[in-house]
């Protein structure tokens, strides 16, 4: 039997107590709850620092300065990009190489610096083809795996379009440090690109997401006519008859609402996540999803969520990578349970699989899950070409483990206690093959554009870019005809005050506590993982309690205004997650349903559509994926549901 | 989680209040450009405060506070 030894918040911190350089408040626990209302100043001890006291400094990192508005303020603008990451700067620099001017970029977080990419290994420029691949066969290989409800125009696009990205890339000087590498997903085969290095124009050495990132920002920073608006929530699309126009978004930092007058919005936000232990998928809540939905767009895939392996108590990036290379995933019994379930691959299947055999597990009374990647299974870490980059130094991944190391845990030598996190959603807006939404004026980027309702590695950075050309293309050309912007100030005044209206009001609960009471139910592993009628009707129940209760959430301040506004978009996200996940009465790629464990190709090689009603309420709708117009024809005998058949048999 | 700022090796530069992607971290007021961590329960451990700090004065502790639902 393998010992529990699972990290413990409690234990850290006692084992902290005991280094000299961390003597003072640690904050875990009840001490978190206290200092959340009186703030917590730093400590007067100098952690990490030398002992003769030295100070070290490193150059300011590159951030762009926000504009300052006053409330109620109106701002015009050509173009509207709603997010930052890799889909918002590539956006932007595509719009701006079209020769668009007064262009706003409005991020809830710090402009280019709050990418949920920045915290990944890098950016994945290509996929296929290189020369001699098969572009046709790759598309089938993804398209199978989603069993069979991709977008195939936009999967063959973006594929047709990799080497194209891959050049840019490489003209901006972001280099690799790993070469291309064949990673098995399931049954798919991908080439995706290593981590990634770049030296910025302040003179510093970035890896893996950062230098991305901060190789796209520095490829904007000196752009004129571009406004930047950081810390700021969009709480609602502007409309002028069925024409989007522009946003409203509030100030996190002091609650001032601004409204962006467009001629044009891309919406280029991440995606909607109620379990974020993975990187910092926090963050994700939704936002795009909500505002389109609210504007009148469609929303589709609701039912797919994606899970990965990950640890309990602390976070890892890149869980079912270590699977795939050899770490073993064992029960509470030592077993490595996982080739009873995956016959060819074992741990290294689909995270898909891995992650419903562990709830399987758990199920069965086999739990709780360990992951042991001693170095006797997984191979000297270090030595592995394909883990190496996650551990450059100054990434996320090699960050995190040092702070393990500086505490004295070994996360190597000592099987971990692992689940299934990152629980998000894999369905999003609604586009065509440009990321041209229904509403003129409308676009979306980034992982806020349904494609697929698979879970794919490495390939999210890569539609980042991709949406990004492809809004930031469709959104210069509609510029170039699209009528001046008519809504009136008197018009955008009302919408303006009632973005903030609720700042100071007092309530019963925290968004904090309303979140926490969400994510107990929908991530329960017989709700997200292993779905039934049952579980899902109750789950639903309880979250349209949270709908109520959002009128009970207190507001305090333009912090906790922001969190209302996520809690509200998690909300109504998980509505309509659970509604069409109670719809589709099949099993299906990420959608398991145990009560329906057959895929069922004579009805349901459709997509459900969300829009939302002209009474409030969502409506839905089924919208046949068009066969006679794609490649790839479905193949009953071929997908994912294999599998499944095995696992709930 | 955000554990430390060293105010010793703190520049006061306005690098963390500005990168955190959770508004965790405040100035002390707006003519203190002191950080203070006045929001704990919403950090991610993103370590991007860590990480961009010039002065390399903040020191985030790798365990998370919030564990739901795990099993």
């Amino acid at each position: 039997m393998v010992k529990n030894i699972q990290i413990n918040p409690k234990e850290l911190d006692q084992r902290l107590s005991r280094r000299s350089f961390l003597q003072g408040a640690l904050l875990t626990g009840a001490a978190v709850a206290g200092l959340a209302v009186t703030g917590c100043v730093p400590q007067e001890t100098k952690p990490g620092s030398d002992q003769a006291g030295e100070v070290k400094t490193k150059p300011l990192p590159l951030i762009f300065k926000s504009e300052e508005y006053a409330d109620g303020e109106i701002v015009d603008a050509d173009l509207l990009i709603i997010g930052s990451g890799y889909a918002g700067l590539w956006a932007l620099m595509t719009a701006h190489e079209k020769g668009v001017a007064n262009i706003a970029v409005m991020d809830k977080g710090a402009i280019g610096h709050s990418s949920v990419a920045s915290l990944t290994l890098g950016t994945s420029a290509y996929v296929l083809p290189e020369e001699g691949d098969d572009l046709d066969a790759t598309l089938e290989e993804v398209v199978r795996d989603a069993d069979y409800l991709s977008r195939q125009d936009i999967w063959y696009d973006m594929f047709s379009k990799s080497k194209e990205r891959l050049d840019k890339i490489n003209s901006m000087g972001l280099a690799y440090m790993a070469p291309g590498r064949l990673t098995s997903d399931g049954n798919v085969e991908l080439k995706i690109s290593g981590g990634t290095a770049y030296t910025d124009s302040t003179g510093t050495d970035r890896v893996c997401g950062k230098a991305a990132v901060c190789c796209y920002m520095d490829q904007v920073k000196d752009y004129e006519d571009v406004k930047y608006f950081s810390k700021t929530m969009a709480t609602e699309l502007l409309k002028e008859g069925d024409r989007v126009v522009g946003a409203v978004g509030v100030n996190r930092t002091n609650g001032n609402a601004v409204a962006i007058r467009a001629k044009a919005t891309i919406v280029a936000t991440g995606q909607c996540t109620f379990k974020g232990q993975h990187a910092i998928t926090e963050i994700e809540t939704g936002d795009g999803y909500q505002l389109v939905y609210d504007a009148g767009g469609r929303l589709n895939n609701l039912e797919f969520n994606s899970f990965d392996v990950d640890p309990v108590g602390y976070m890892l990036e890149g869980g079912s990578i270590l699977c795939e290379m050899g770490s073993i995933l064992e029960n509470v019994n030592g077993e490595d349970f996982m080739w009873s379930i995956d016959p060819e691959r074992g741990c290294g299947c689909n995270v898909a699989y891995s992650t419903r055999g562990m709830a399987m597990e758990v199920a069965a009374g086999r739990g709780p899950i360990f992951c042991n990647r001693k170095t006797e299974v997984f191979g000297e870490v270090g030595q592995n070409e394909h883990w190496l980059p996650f551990l450059s130094p100054g990434s996320w991944q090699r960050t995190n483990e040092d702070r393990f190391a500086d505490i004295g845990f070994d996360l190597v030598e000592t099987p971990q206690k692992f689940t299934a996190n990152s629980f998000g959603i894999i369905g999003a807006i609604v586009t065509d093959v440009n990321c041209k939404t229904d509403l003129p004026g409308l676009f979306a980027a980034s992982v806020a554009v349904s494609t697929d309702p698979g879970k794919i590695k490495g390939v999210e950075s890569q539609r980042g870019l991709w949406t990004g050309i492809q809004s930031g293309t469709s959104s210069a050309e509609y510029l170039g005809s699209a009528a001046d912007v008519t809504l009136a100030d008197s018009e955008i005044a009302g919408i303006l005050a009632n973005a903030n209206v609720i700042l100071g009001r007092k309530g019963t609960l925290s968004a904090n506590e309303l979140i926490t009471k969400l994510q107990r139910q929908v991530f329960d592993y017989r709700v997200g993982l292993l779905k039934t009628e049952e579980s899902l009707t109750a789950a639903l129940a309880v979250c349209r309690e949270c709908q109520v209760l959002l009128n009970q959430v207190s507001i305090d301040d333009s912090h906790e205004l922001i969190k209302f506004y996520e809690a509200r978009n998690m909300v109504n996200i998980a509505e309509l997650h659970l509604l069409a996940s109670i719809d589709r009465k099949e099993t299906r790629v990420c959608h398991l349903r145990m009560d329906y464990p057959e895929r069922k190709d004579g009805e349901w090689l459709k997509w459900i559509e969300w829009t939302k009603g002209a009474d409030g309420k969502p409506n839905k709708s089924y919208r046949n994926v068009p066969f006679d117009e794609f490649p790839v024809q479905p193949d009953a005998t071929k997908g994912l549901n294999a599998v499944v058949r095995t696992i709930t048999a | 989680m955000i554990n430390n700022i060293d105010r010793d090796k703190c520049l006061q530069c306005g690098t963390c209040t500005e990168i955190c992607t959770k508004d965790v971290l405040r100035w002390q007021s707006p003519e203190n450009k002191t950080p203070i961590i006045k929001y704990p329960e919403d950090c991610q451990t993103c370590y991007n405060c860590e990480i961009m700090c010039p002065g390399t004065a903040i020191w985030v502790h790798p365990a998370q506070h919030k564990v739901v639902n795990c099993w």
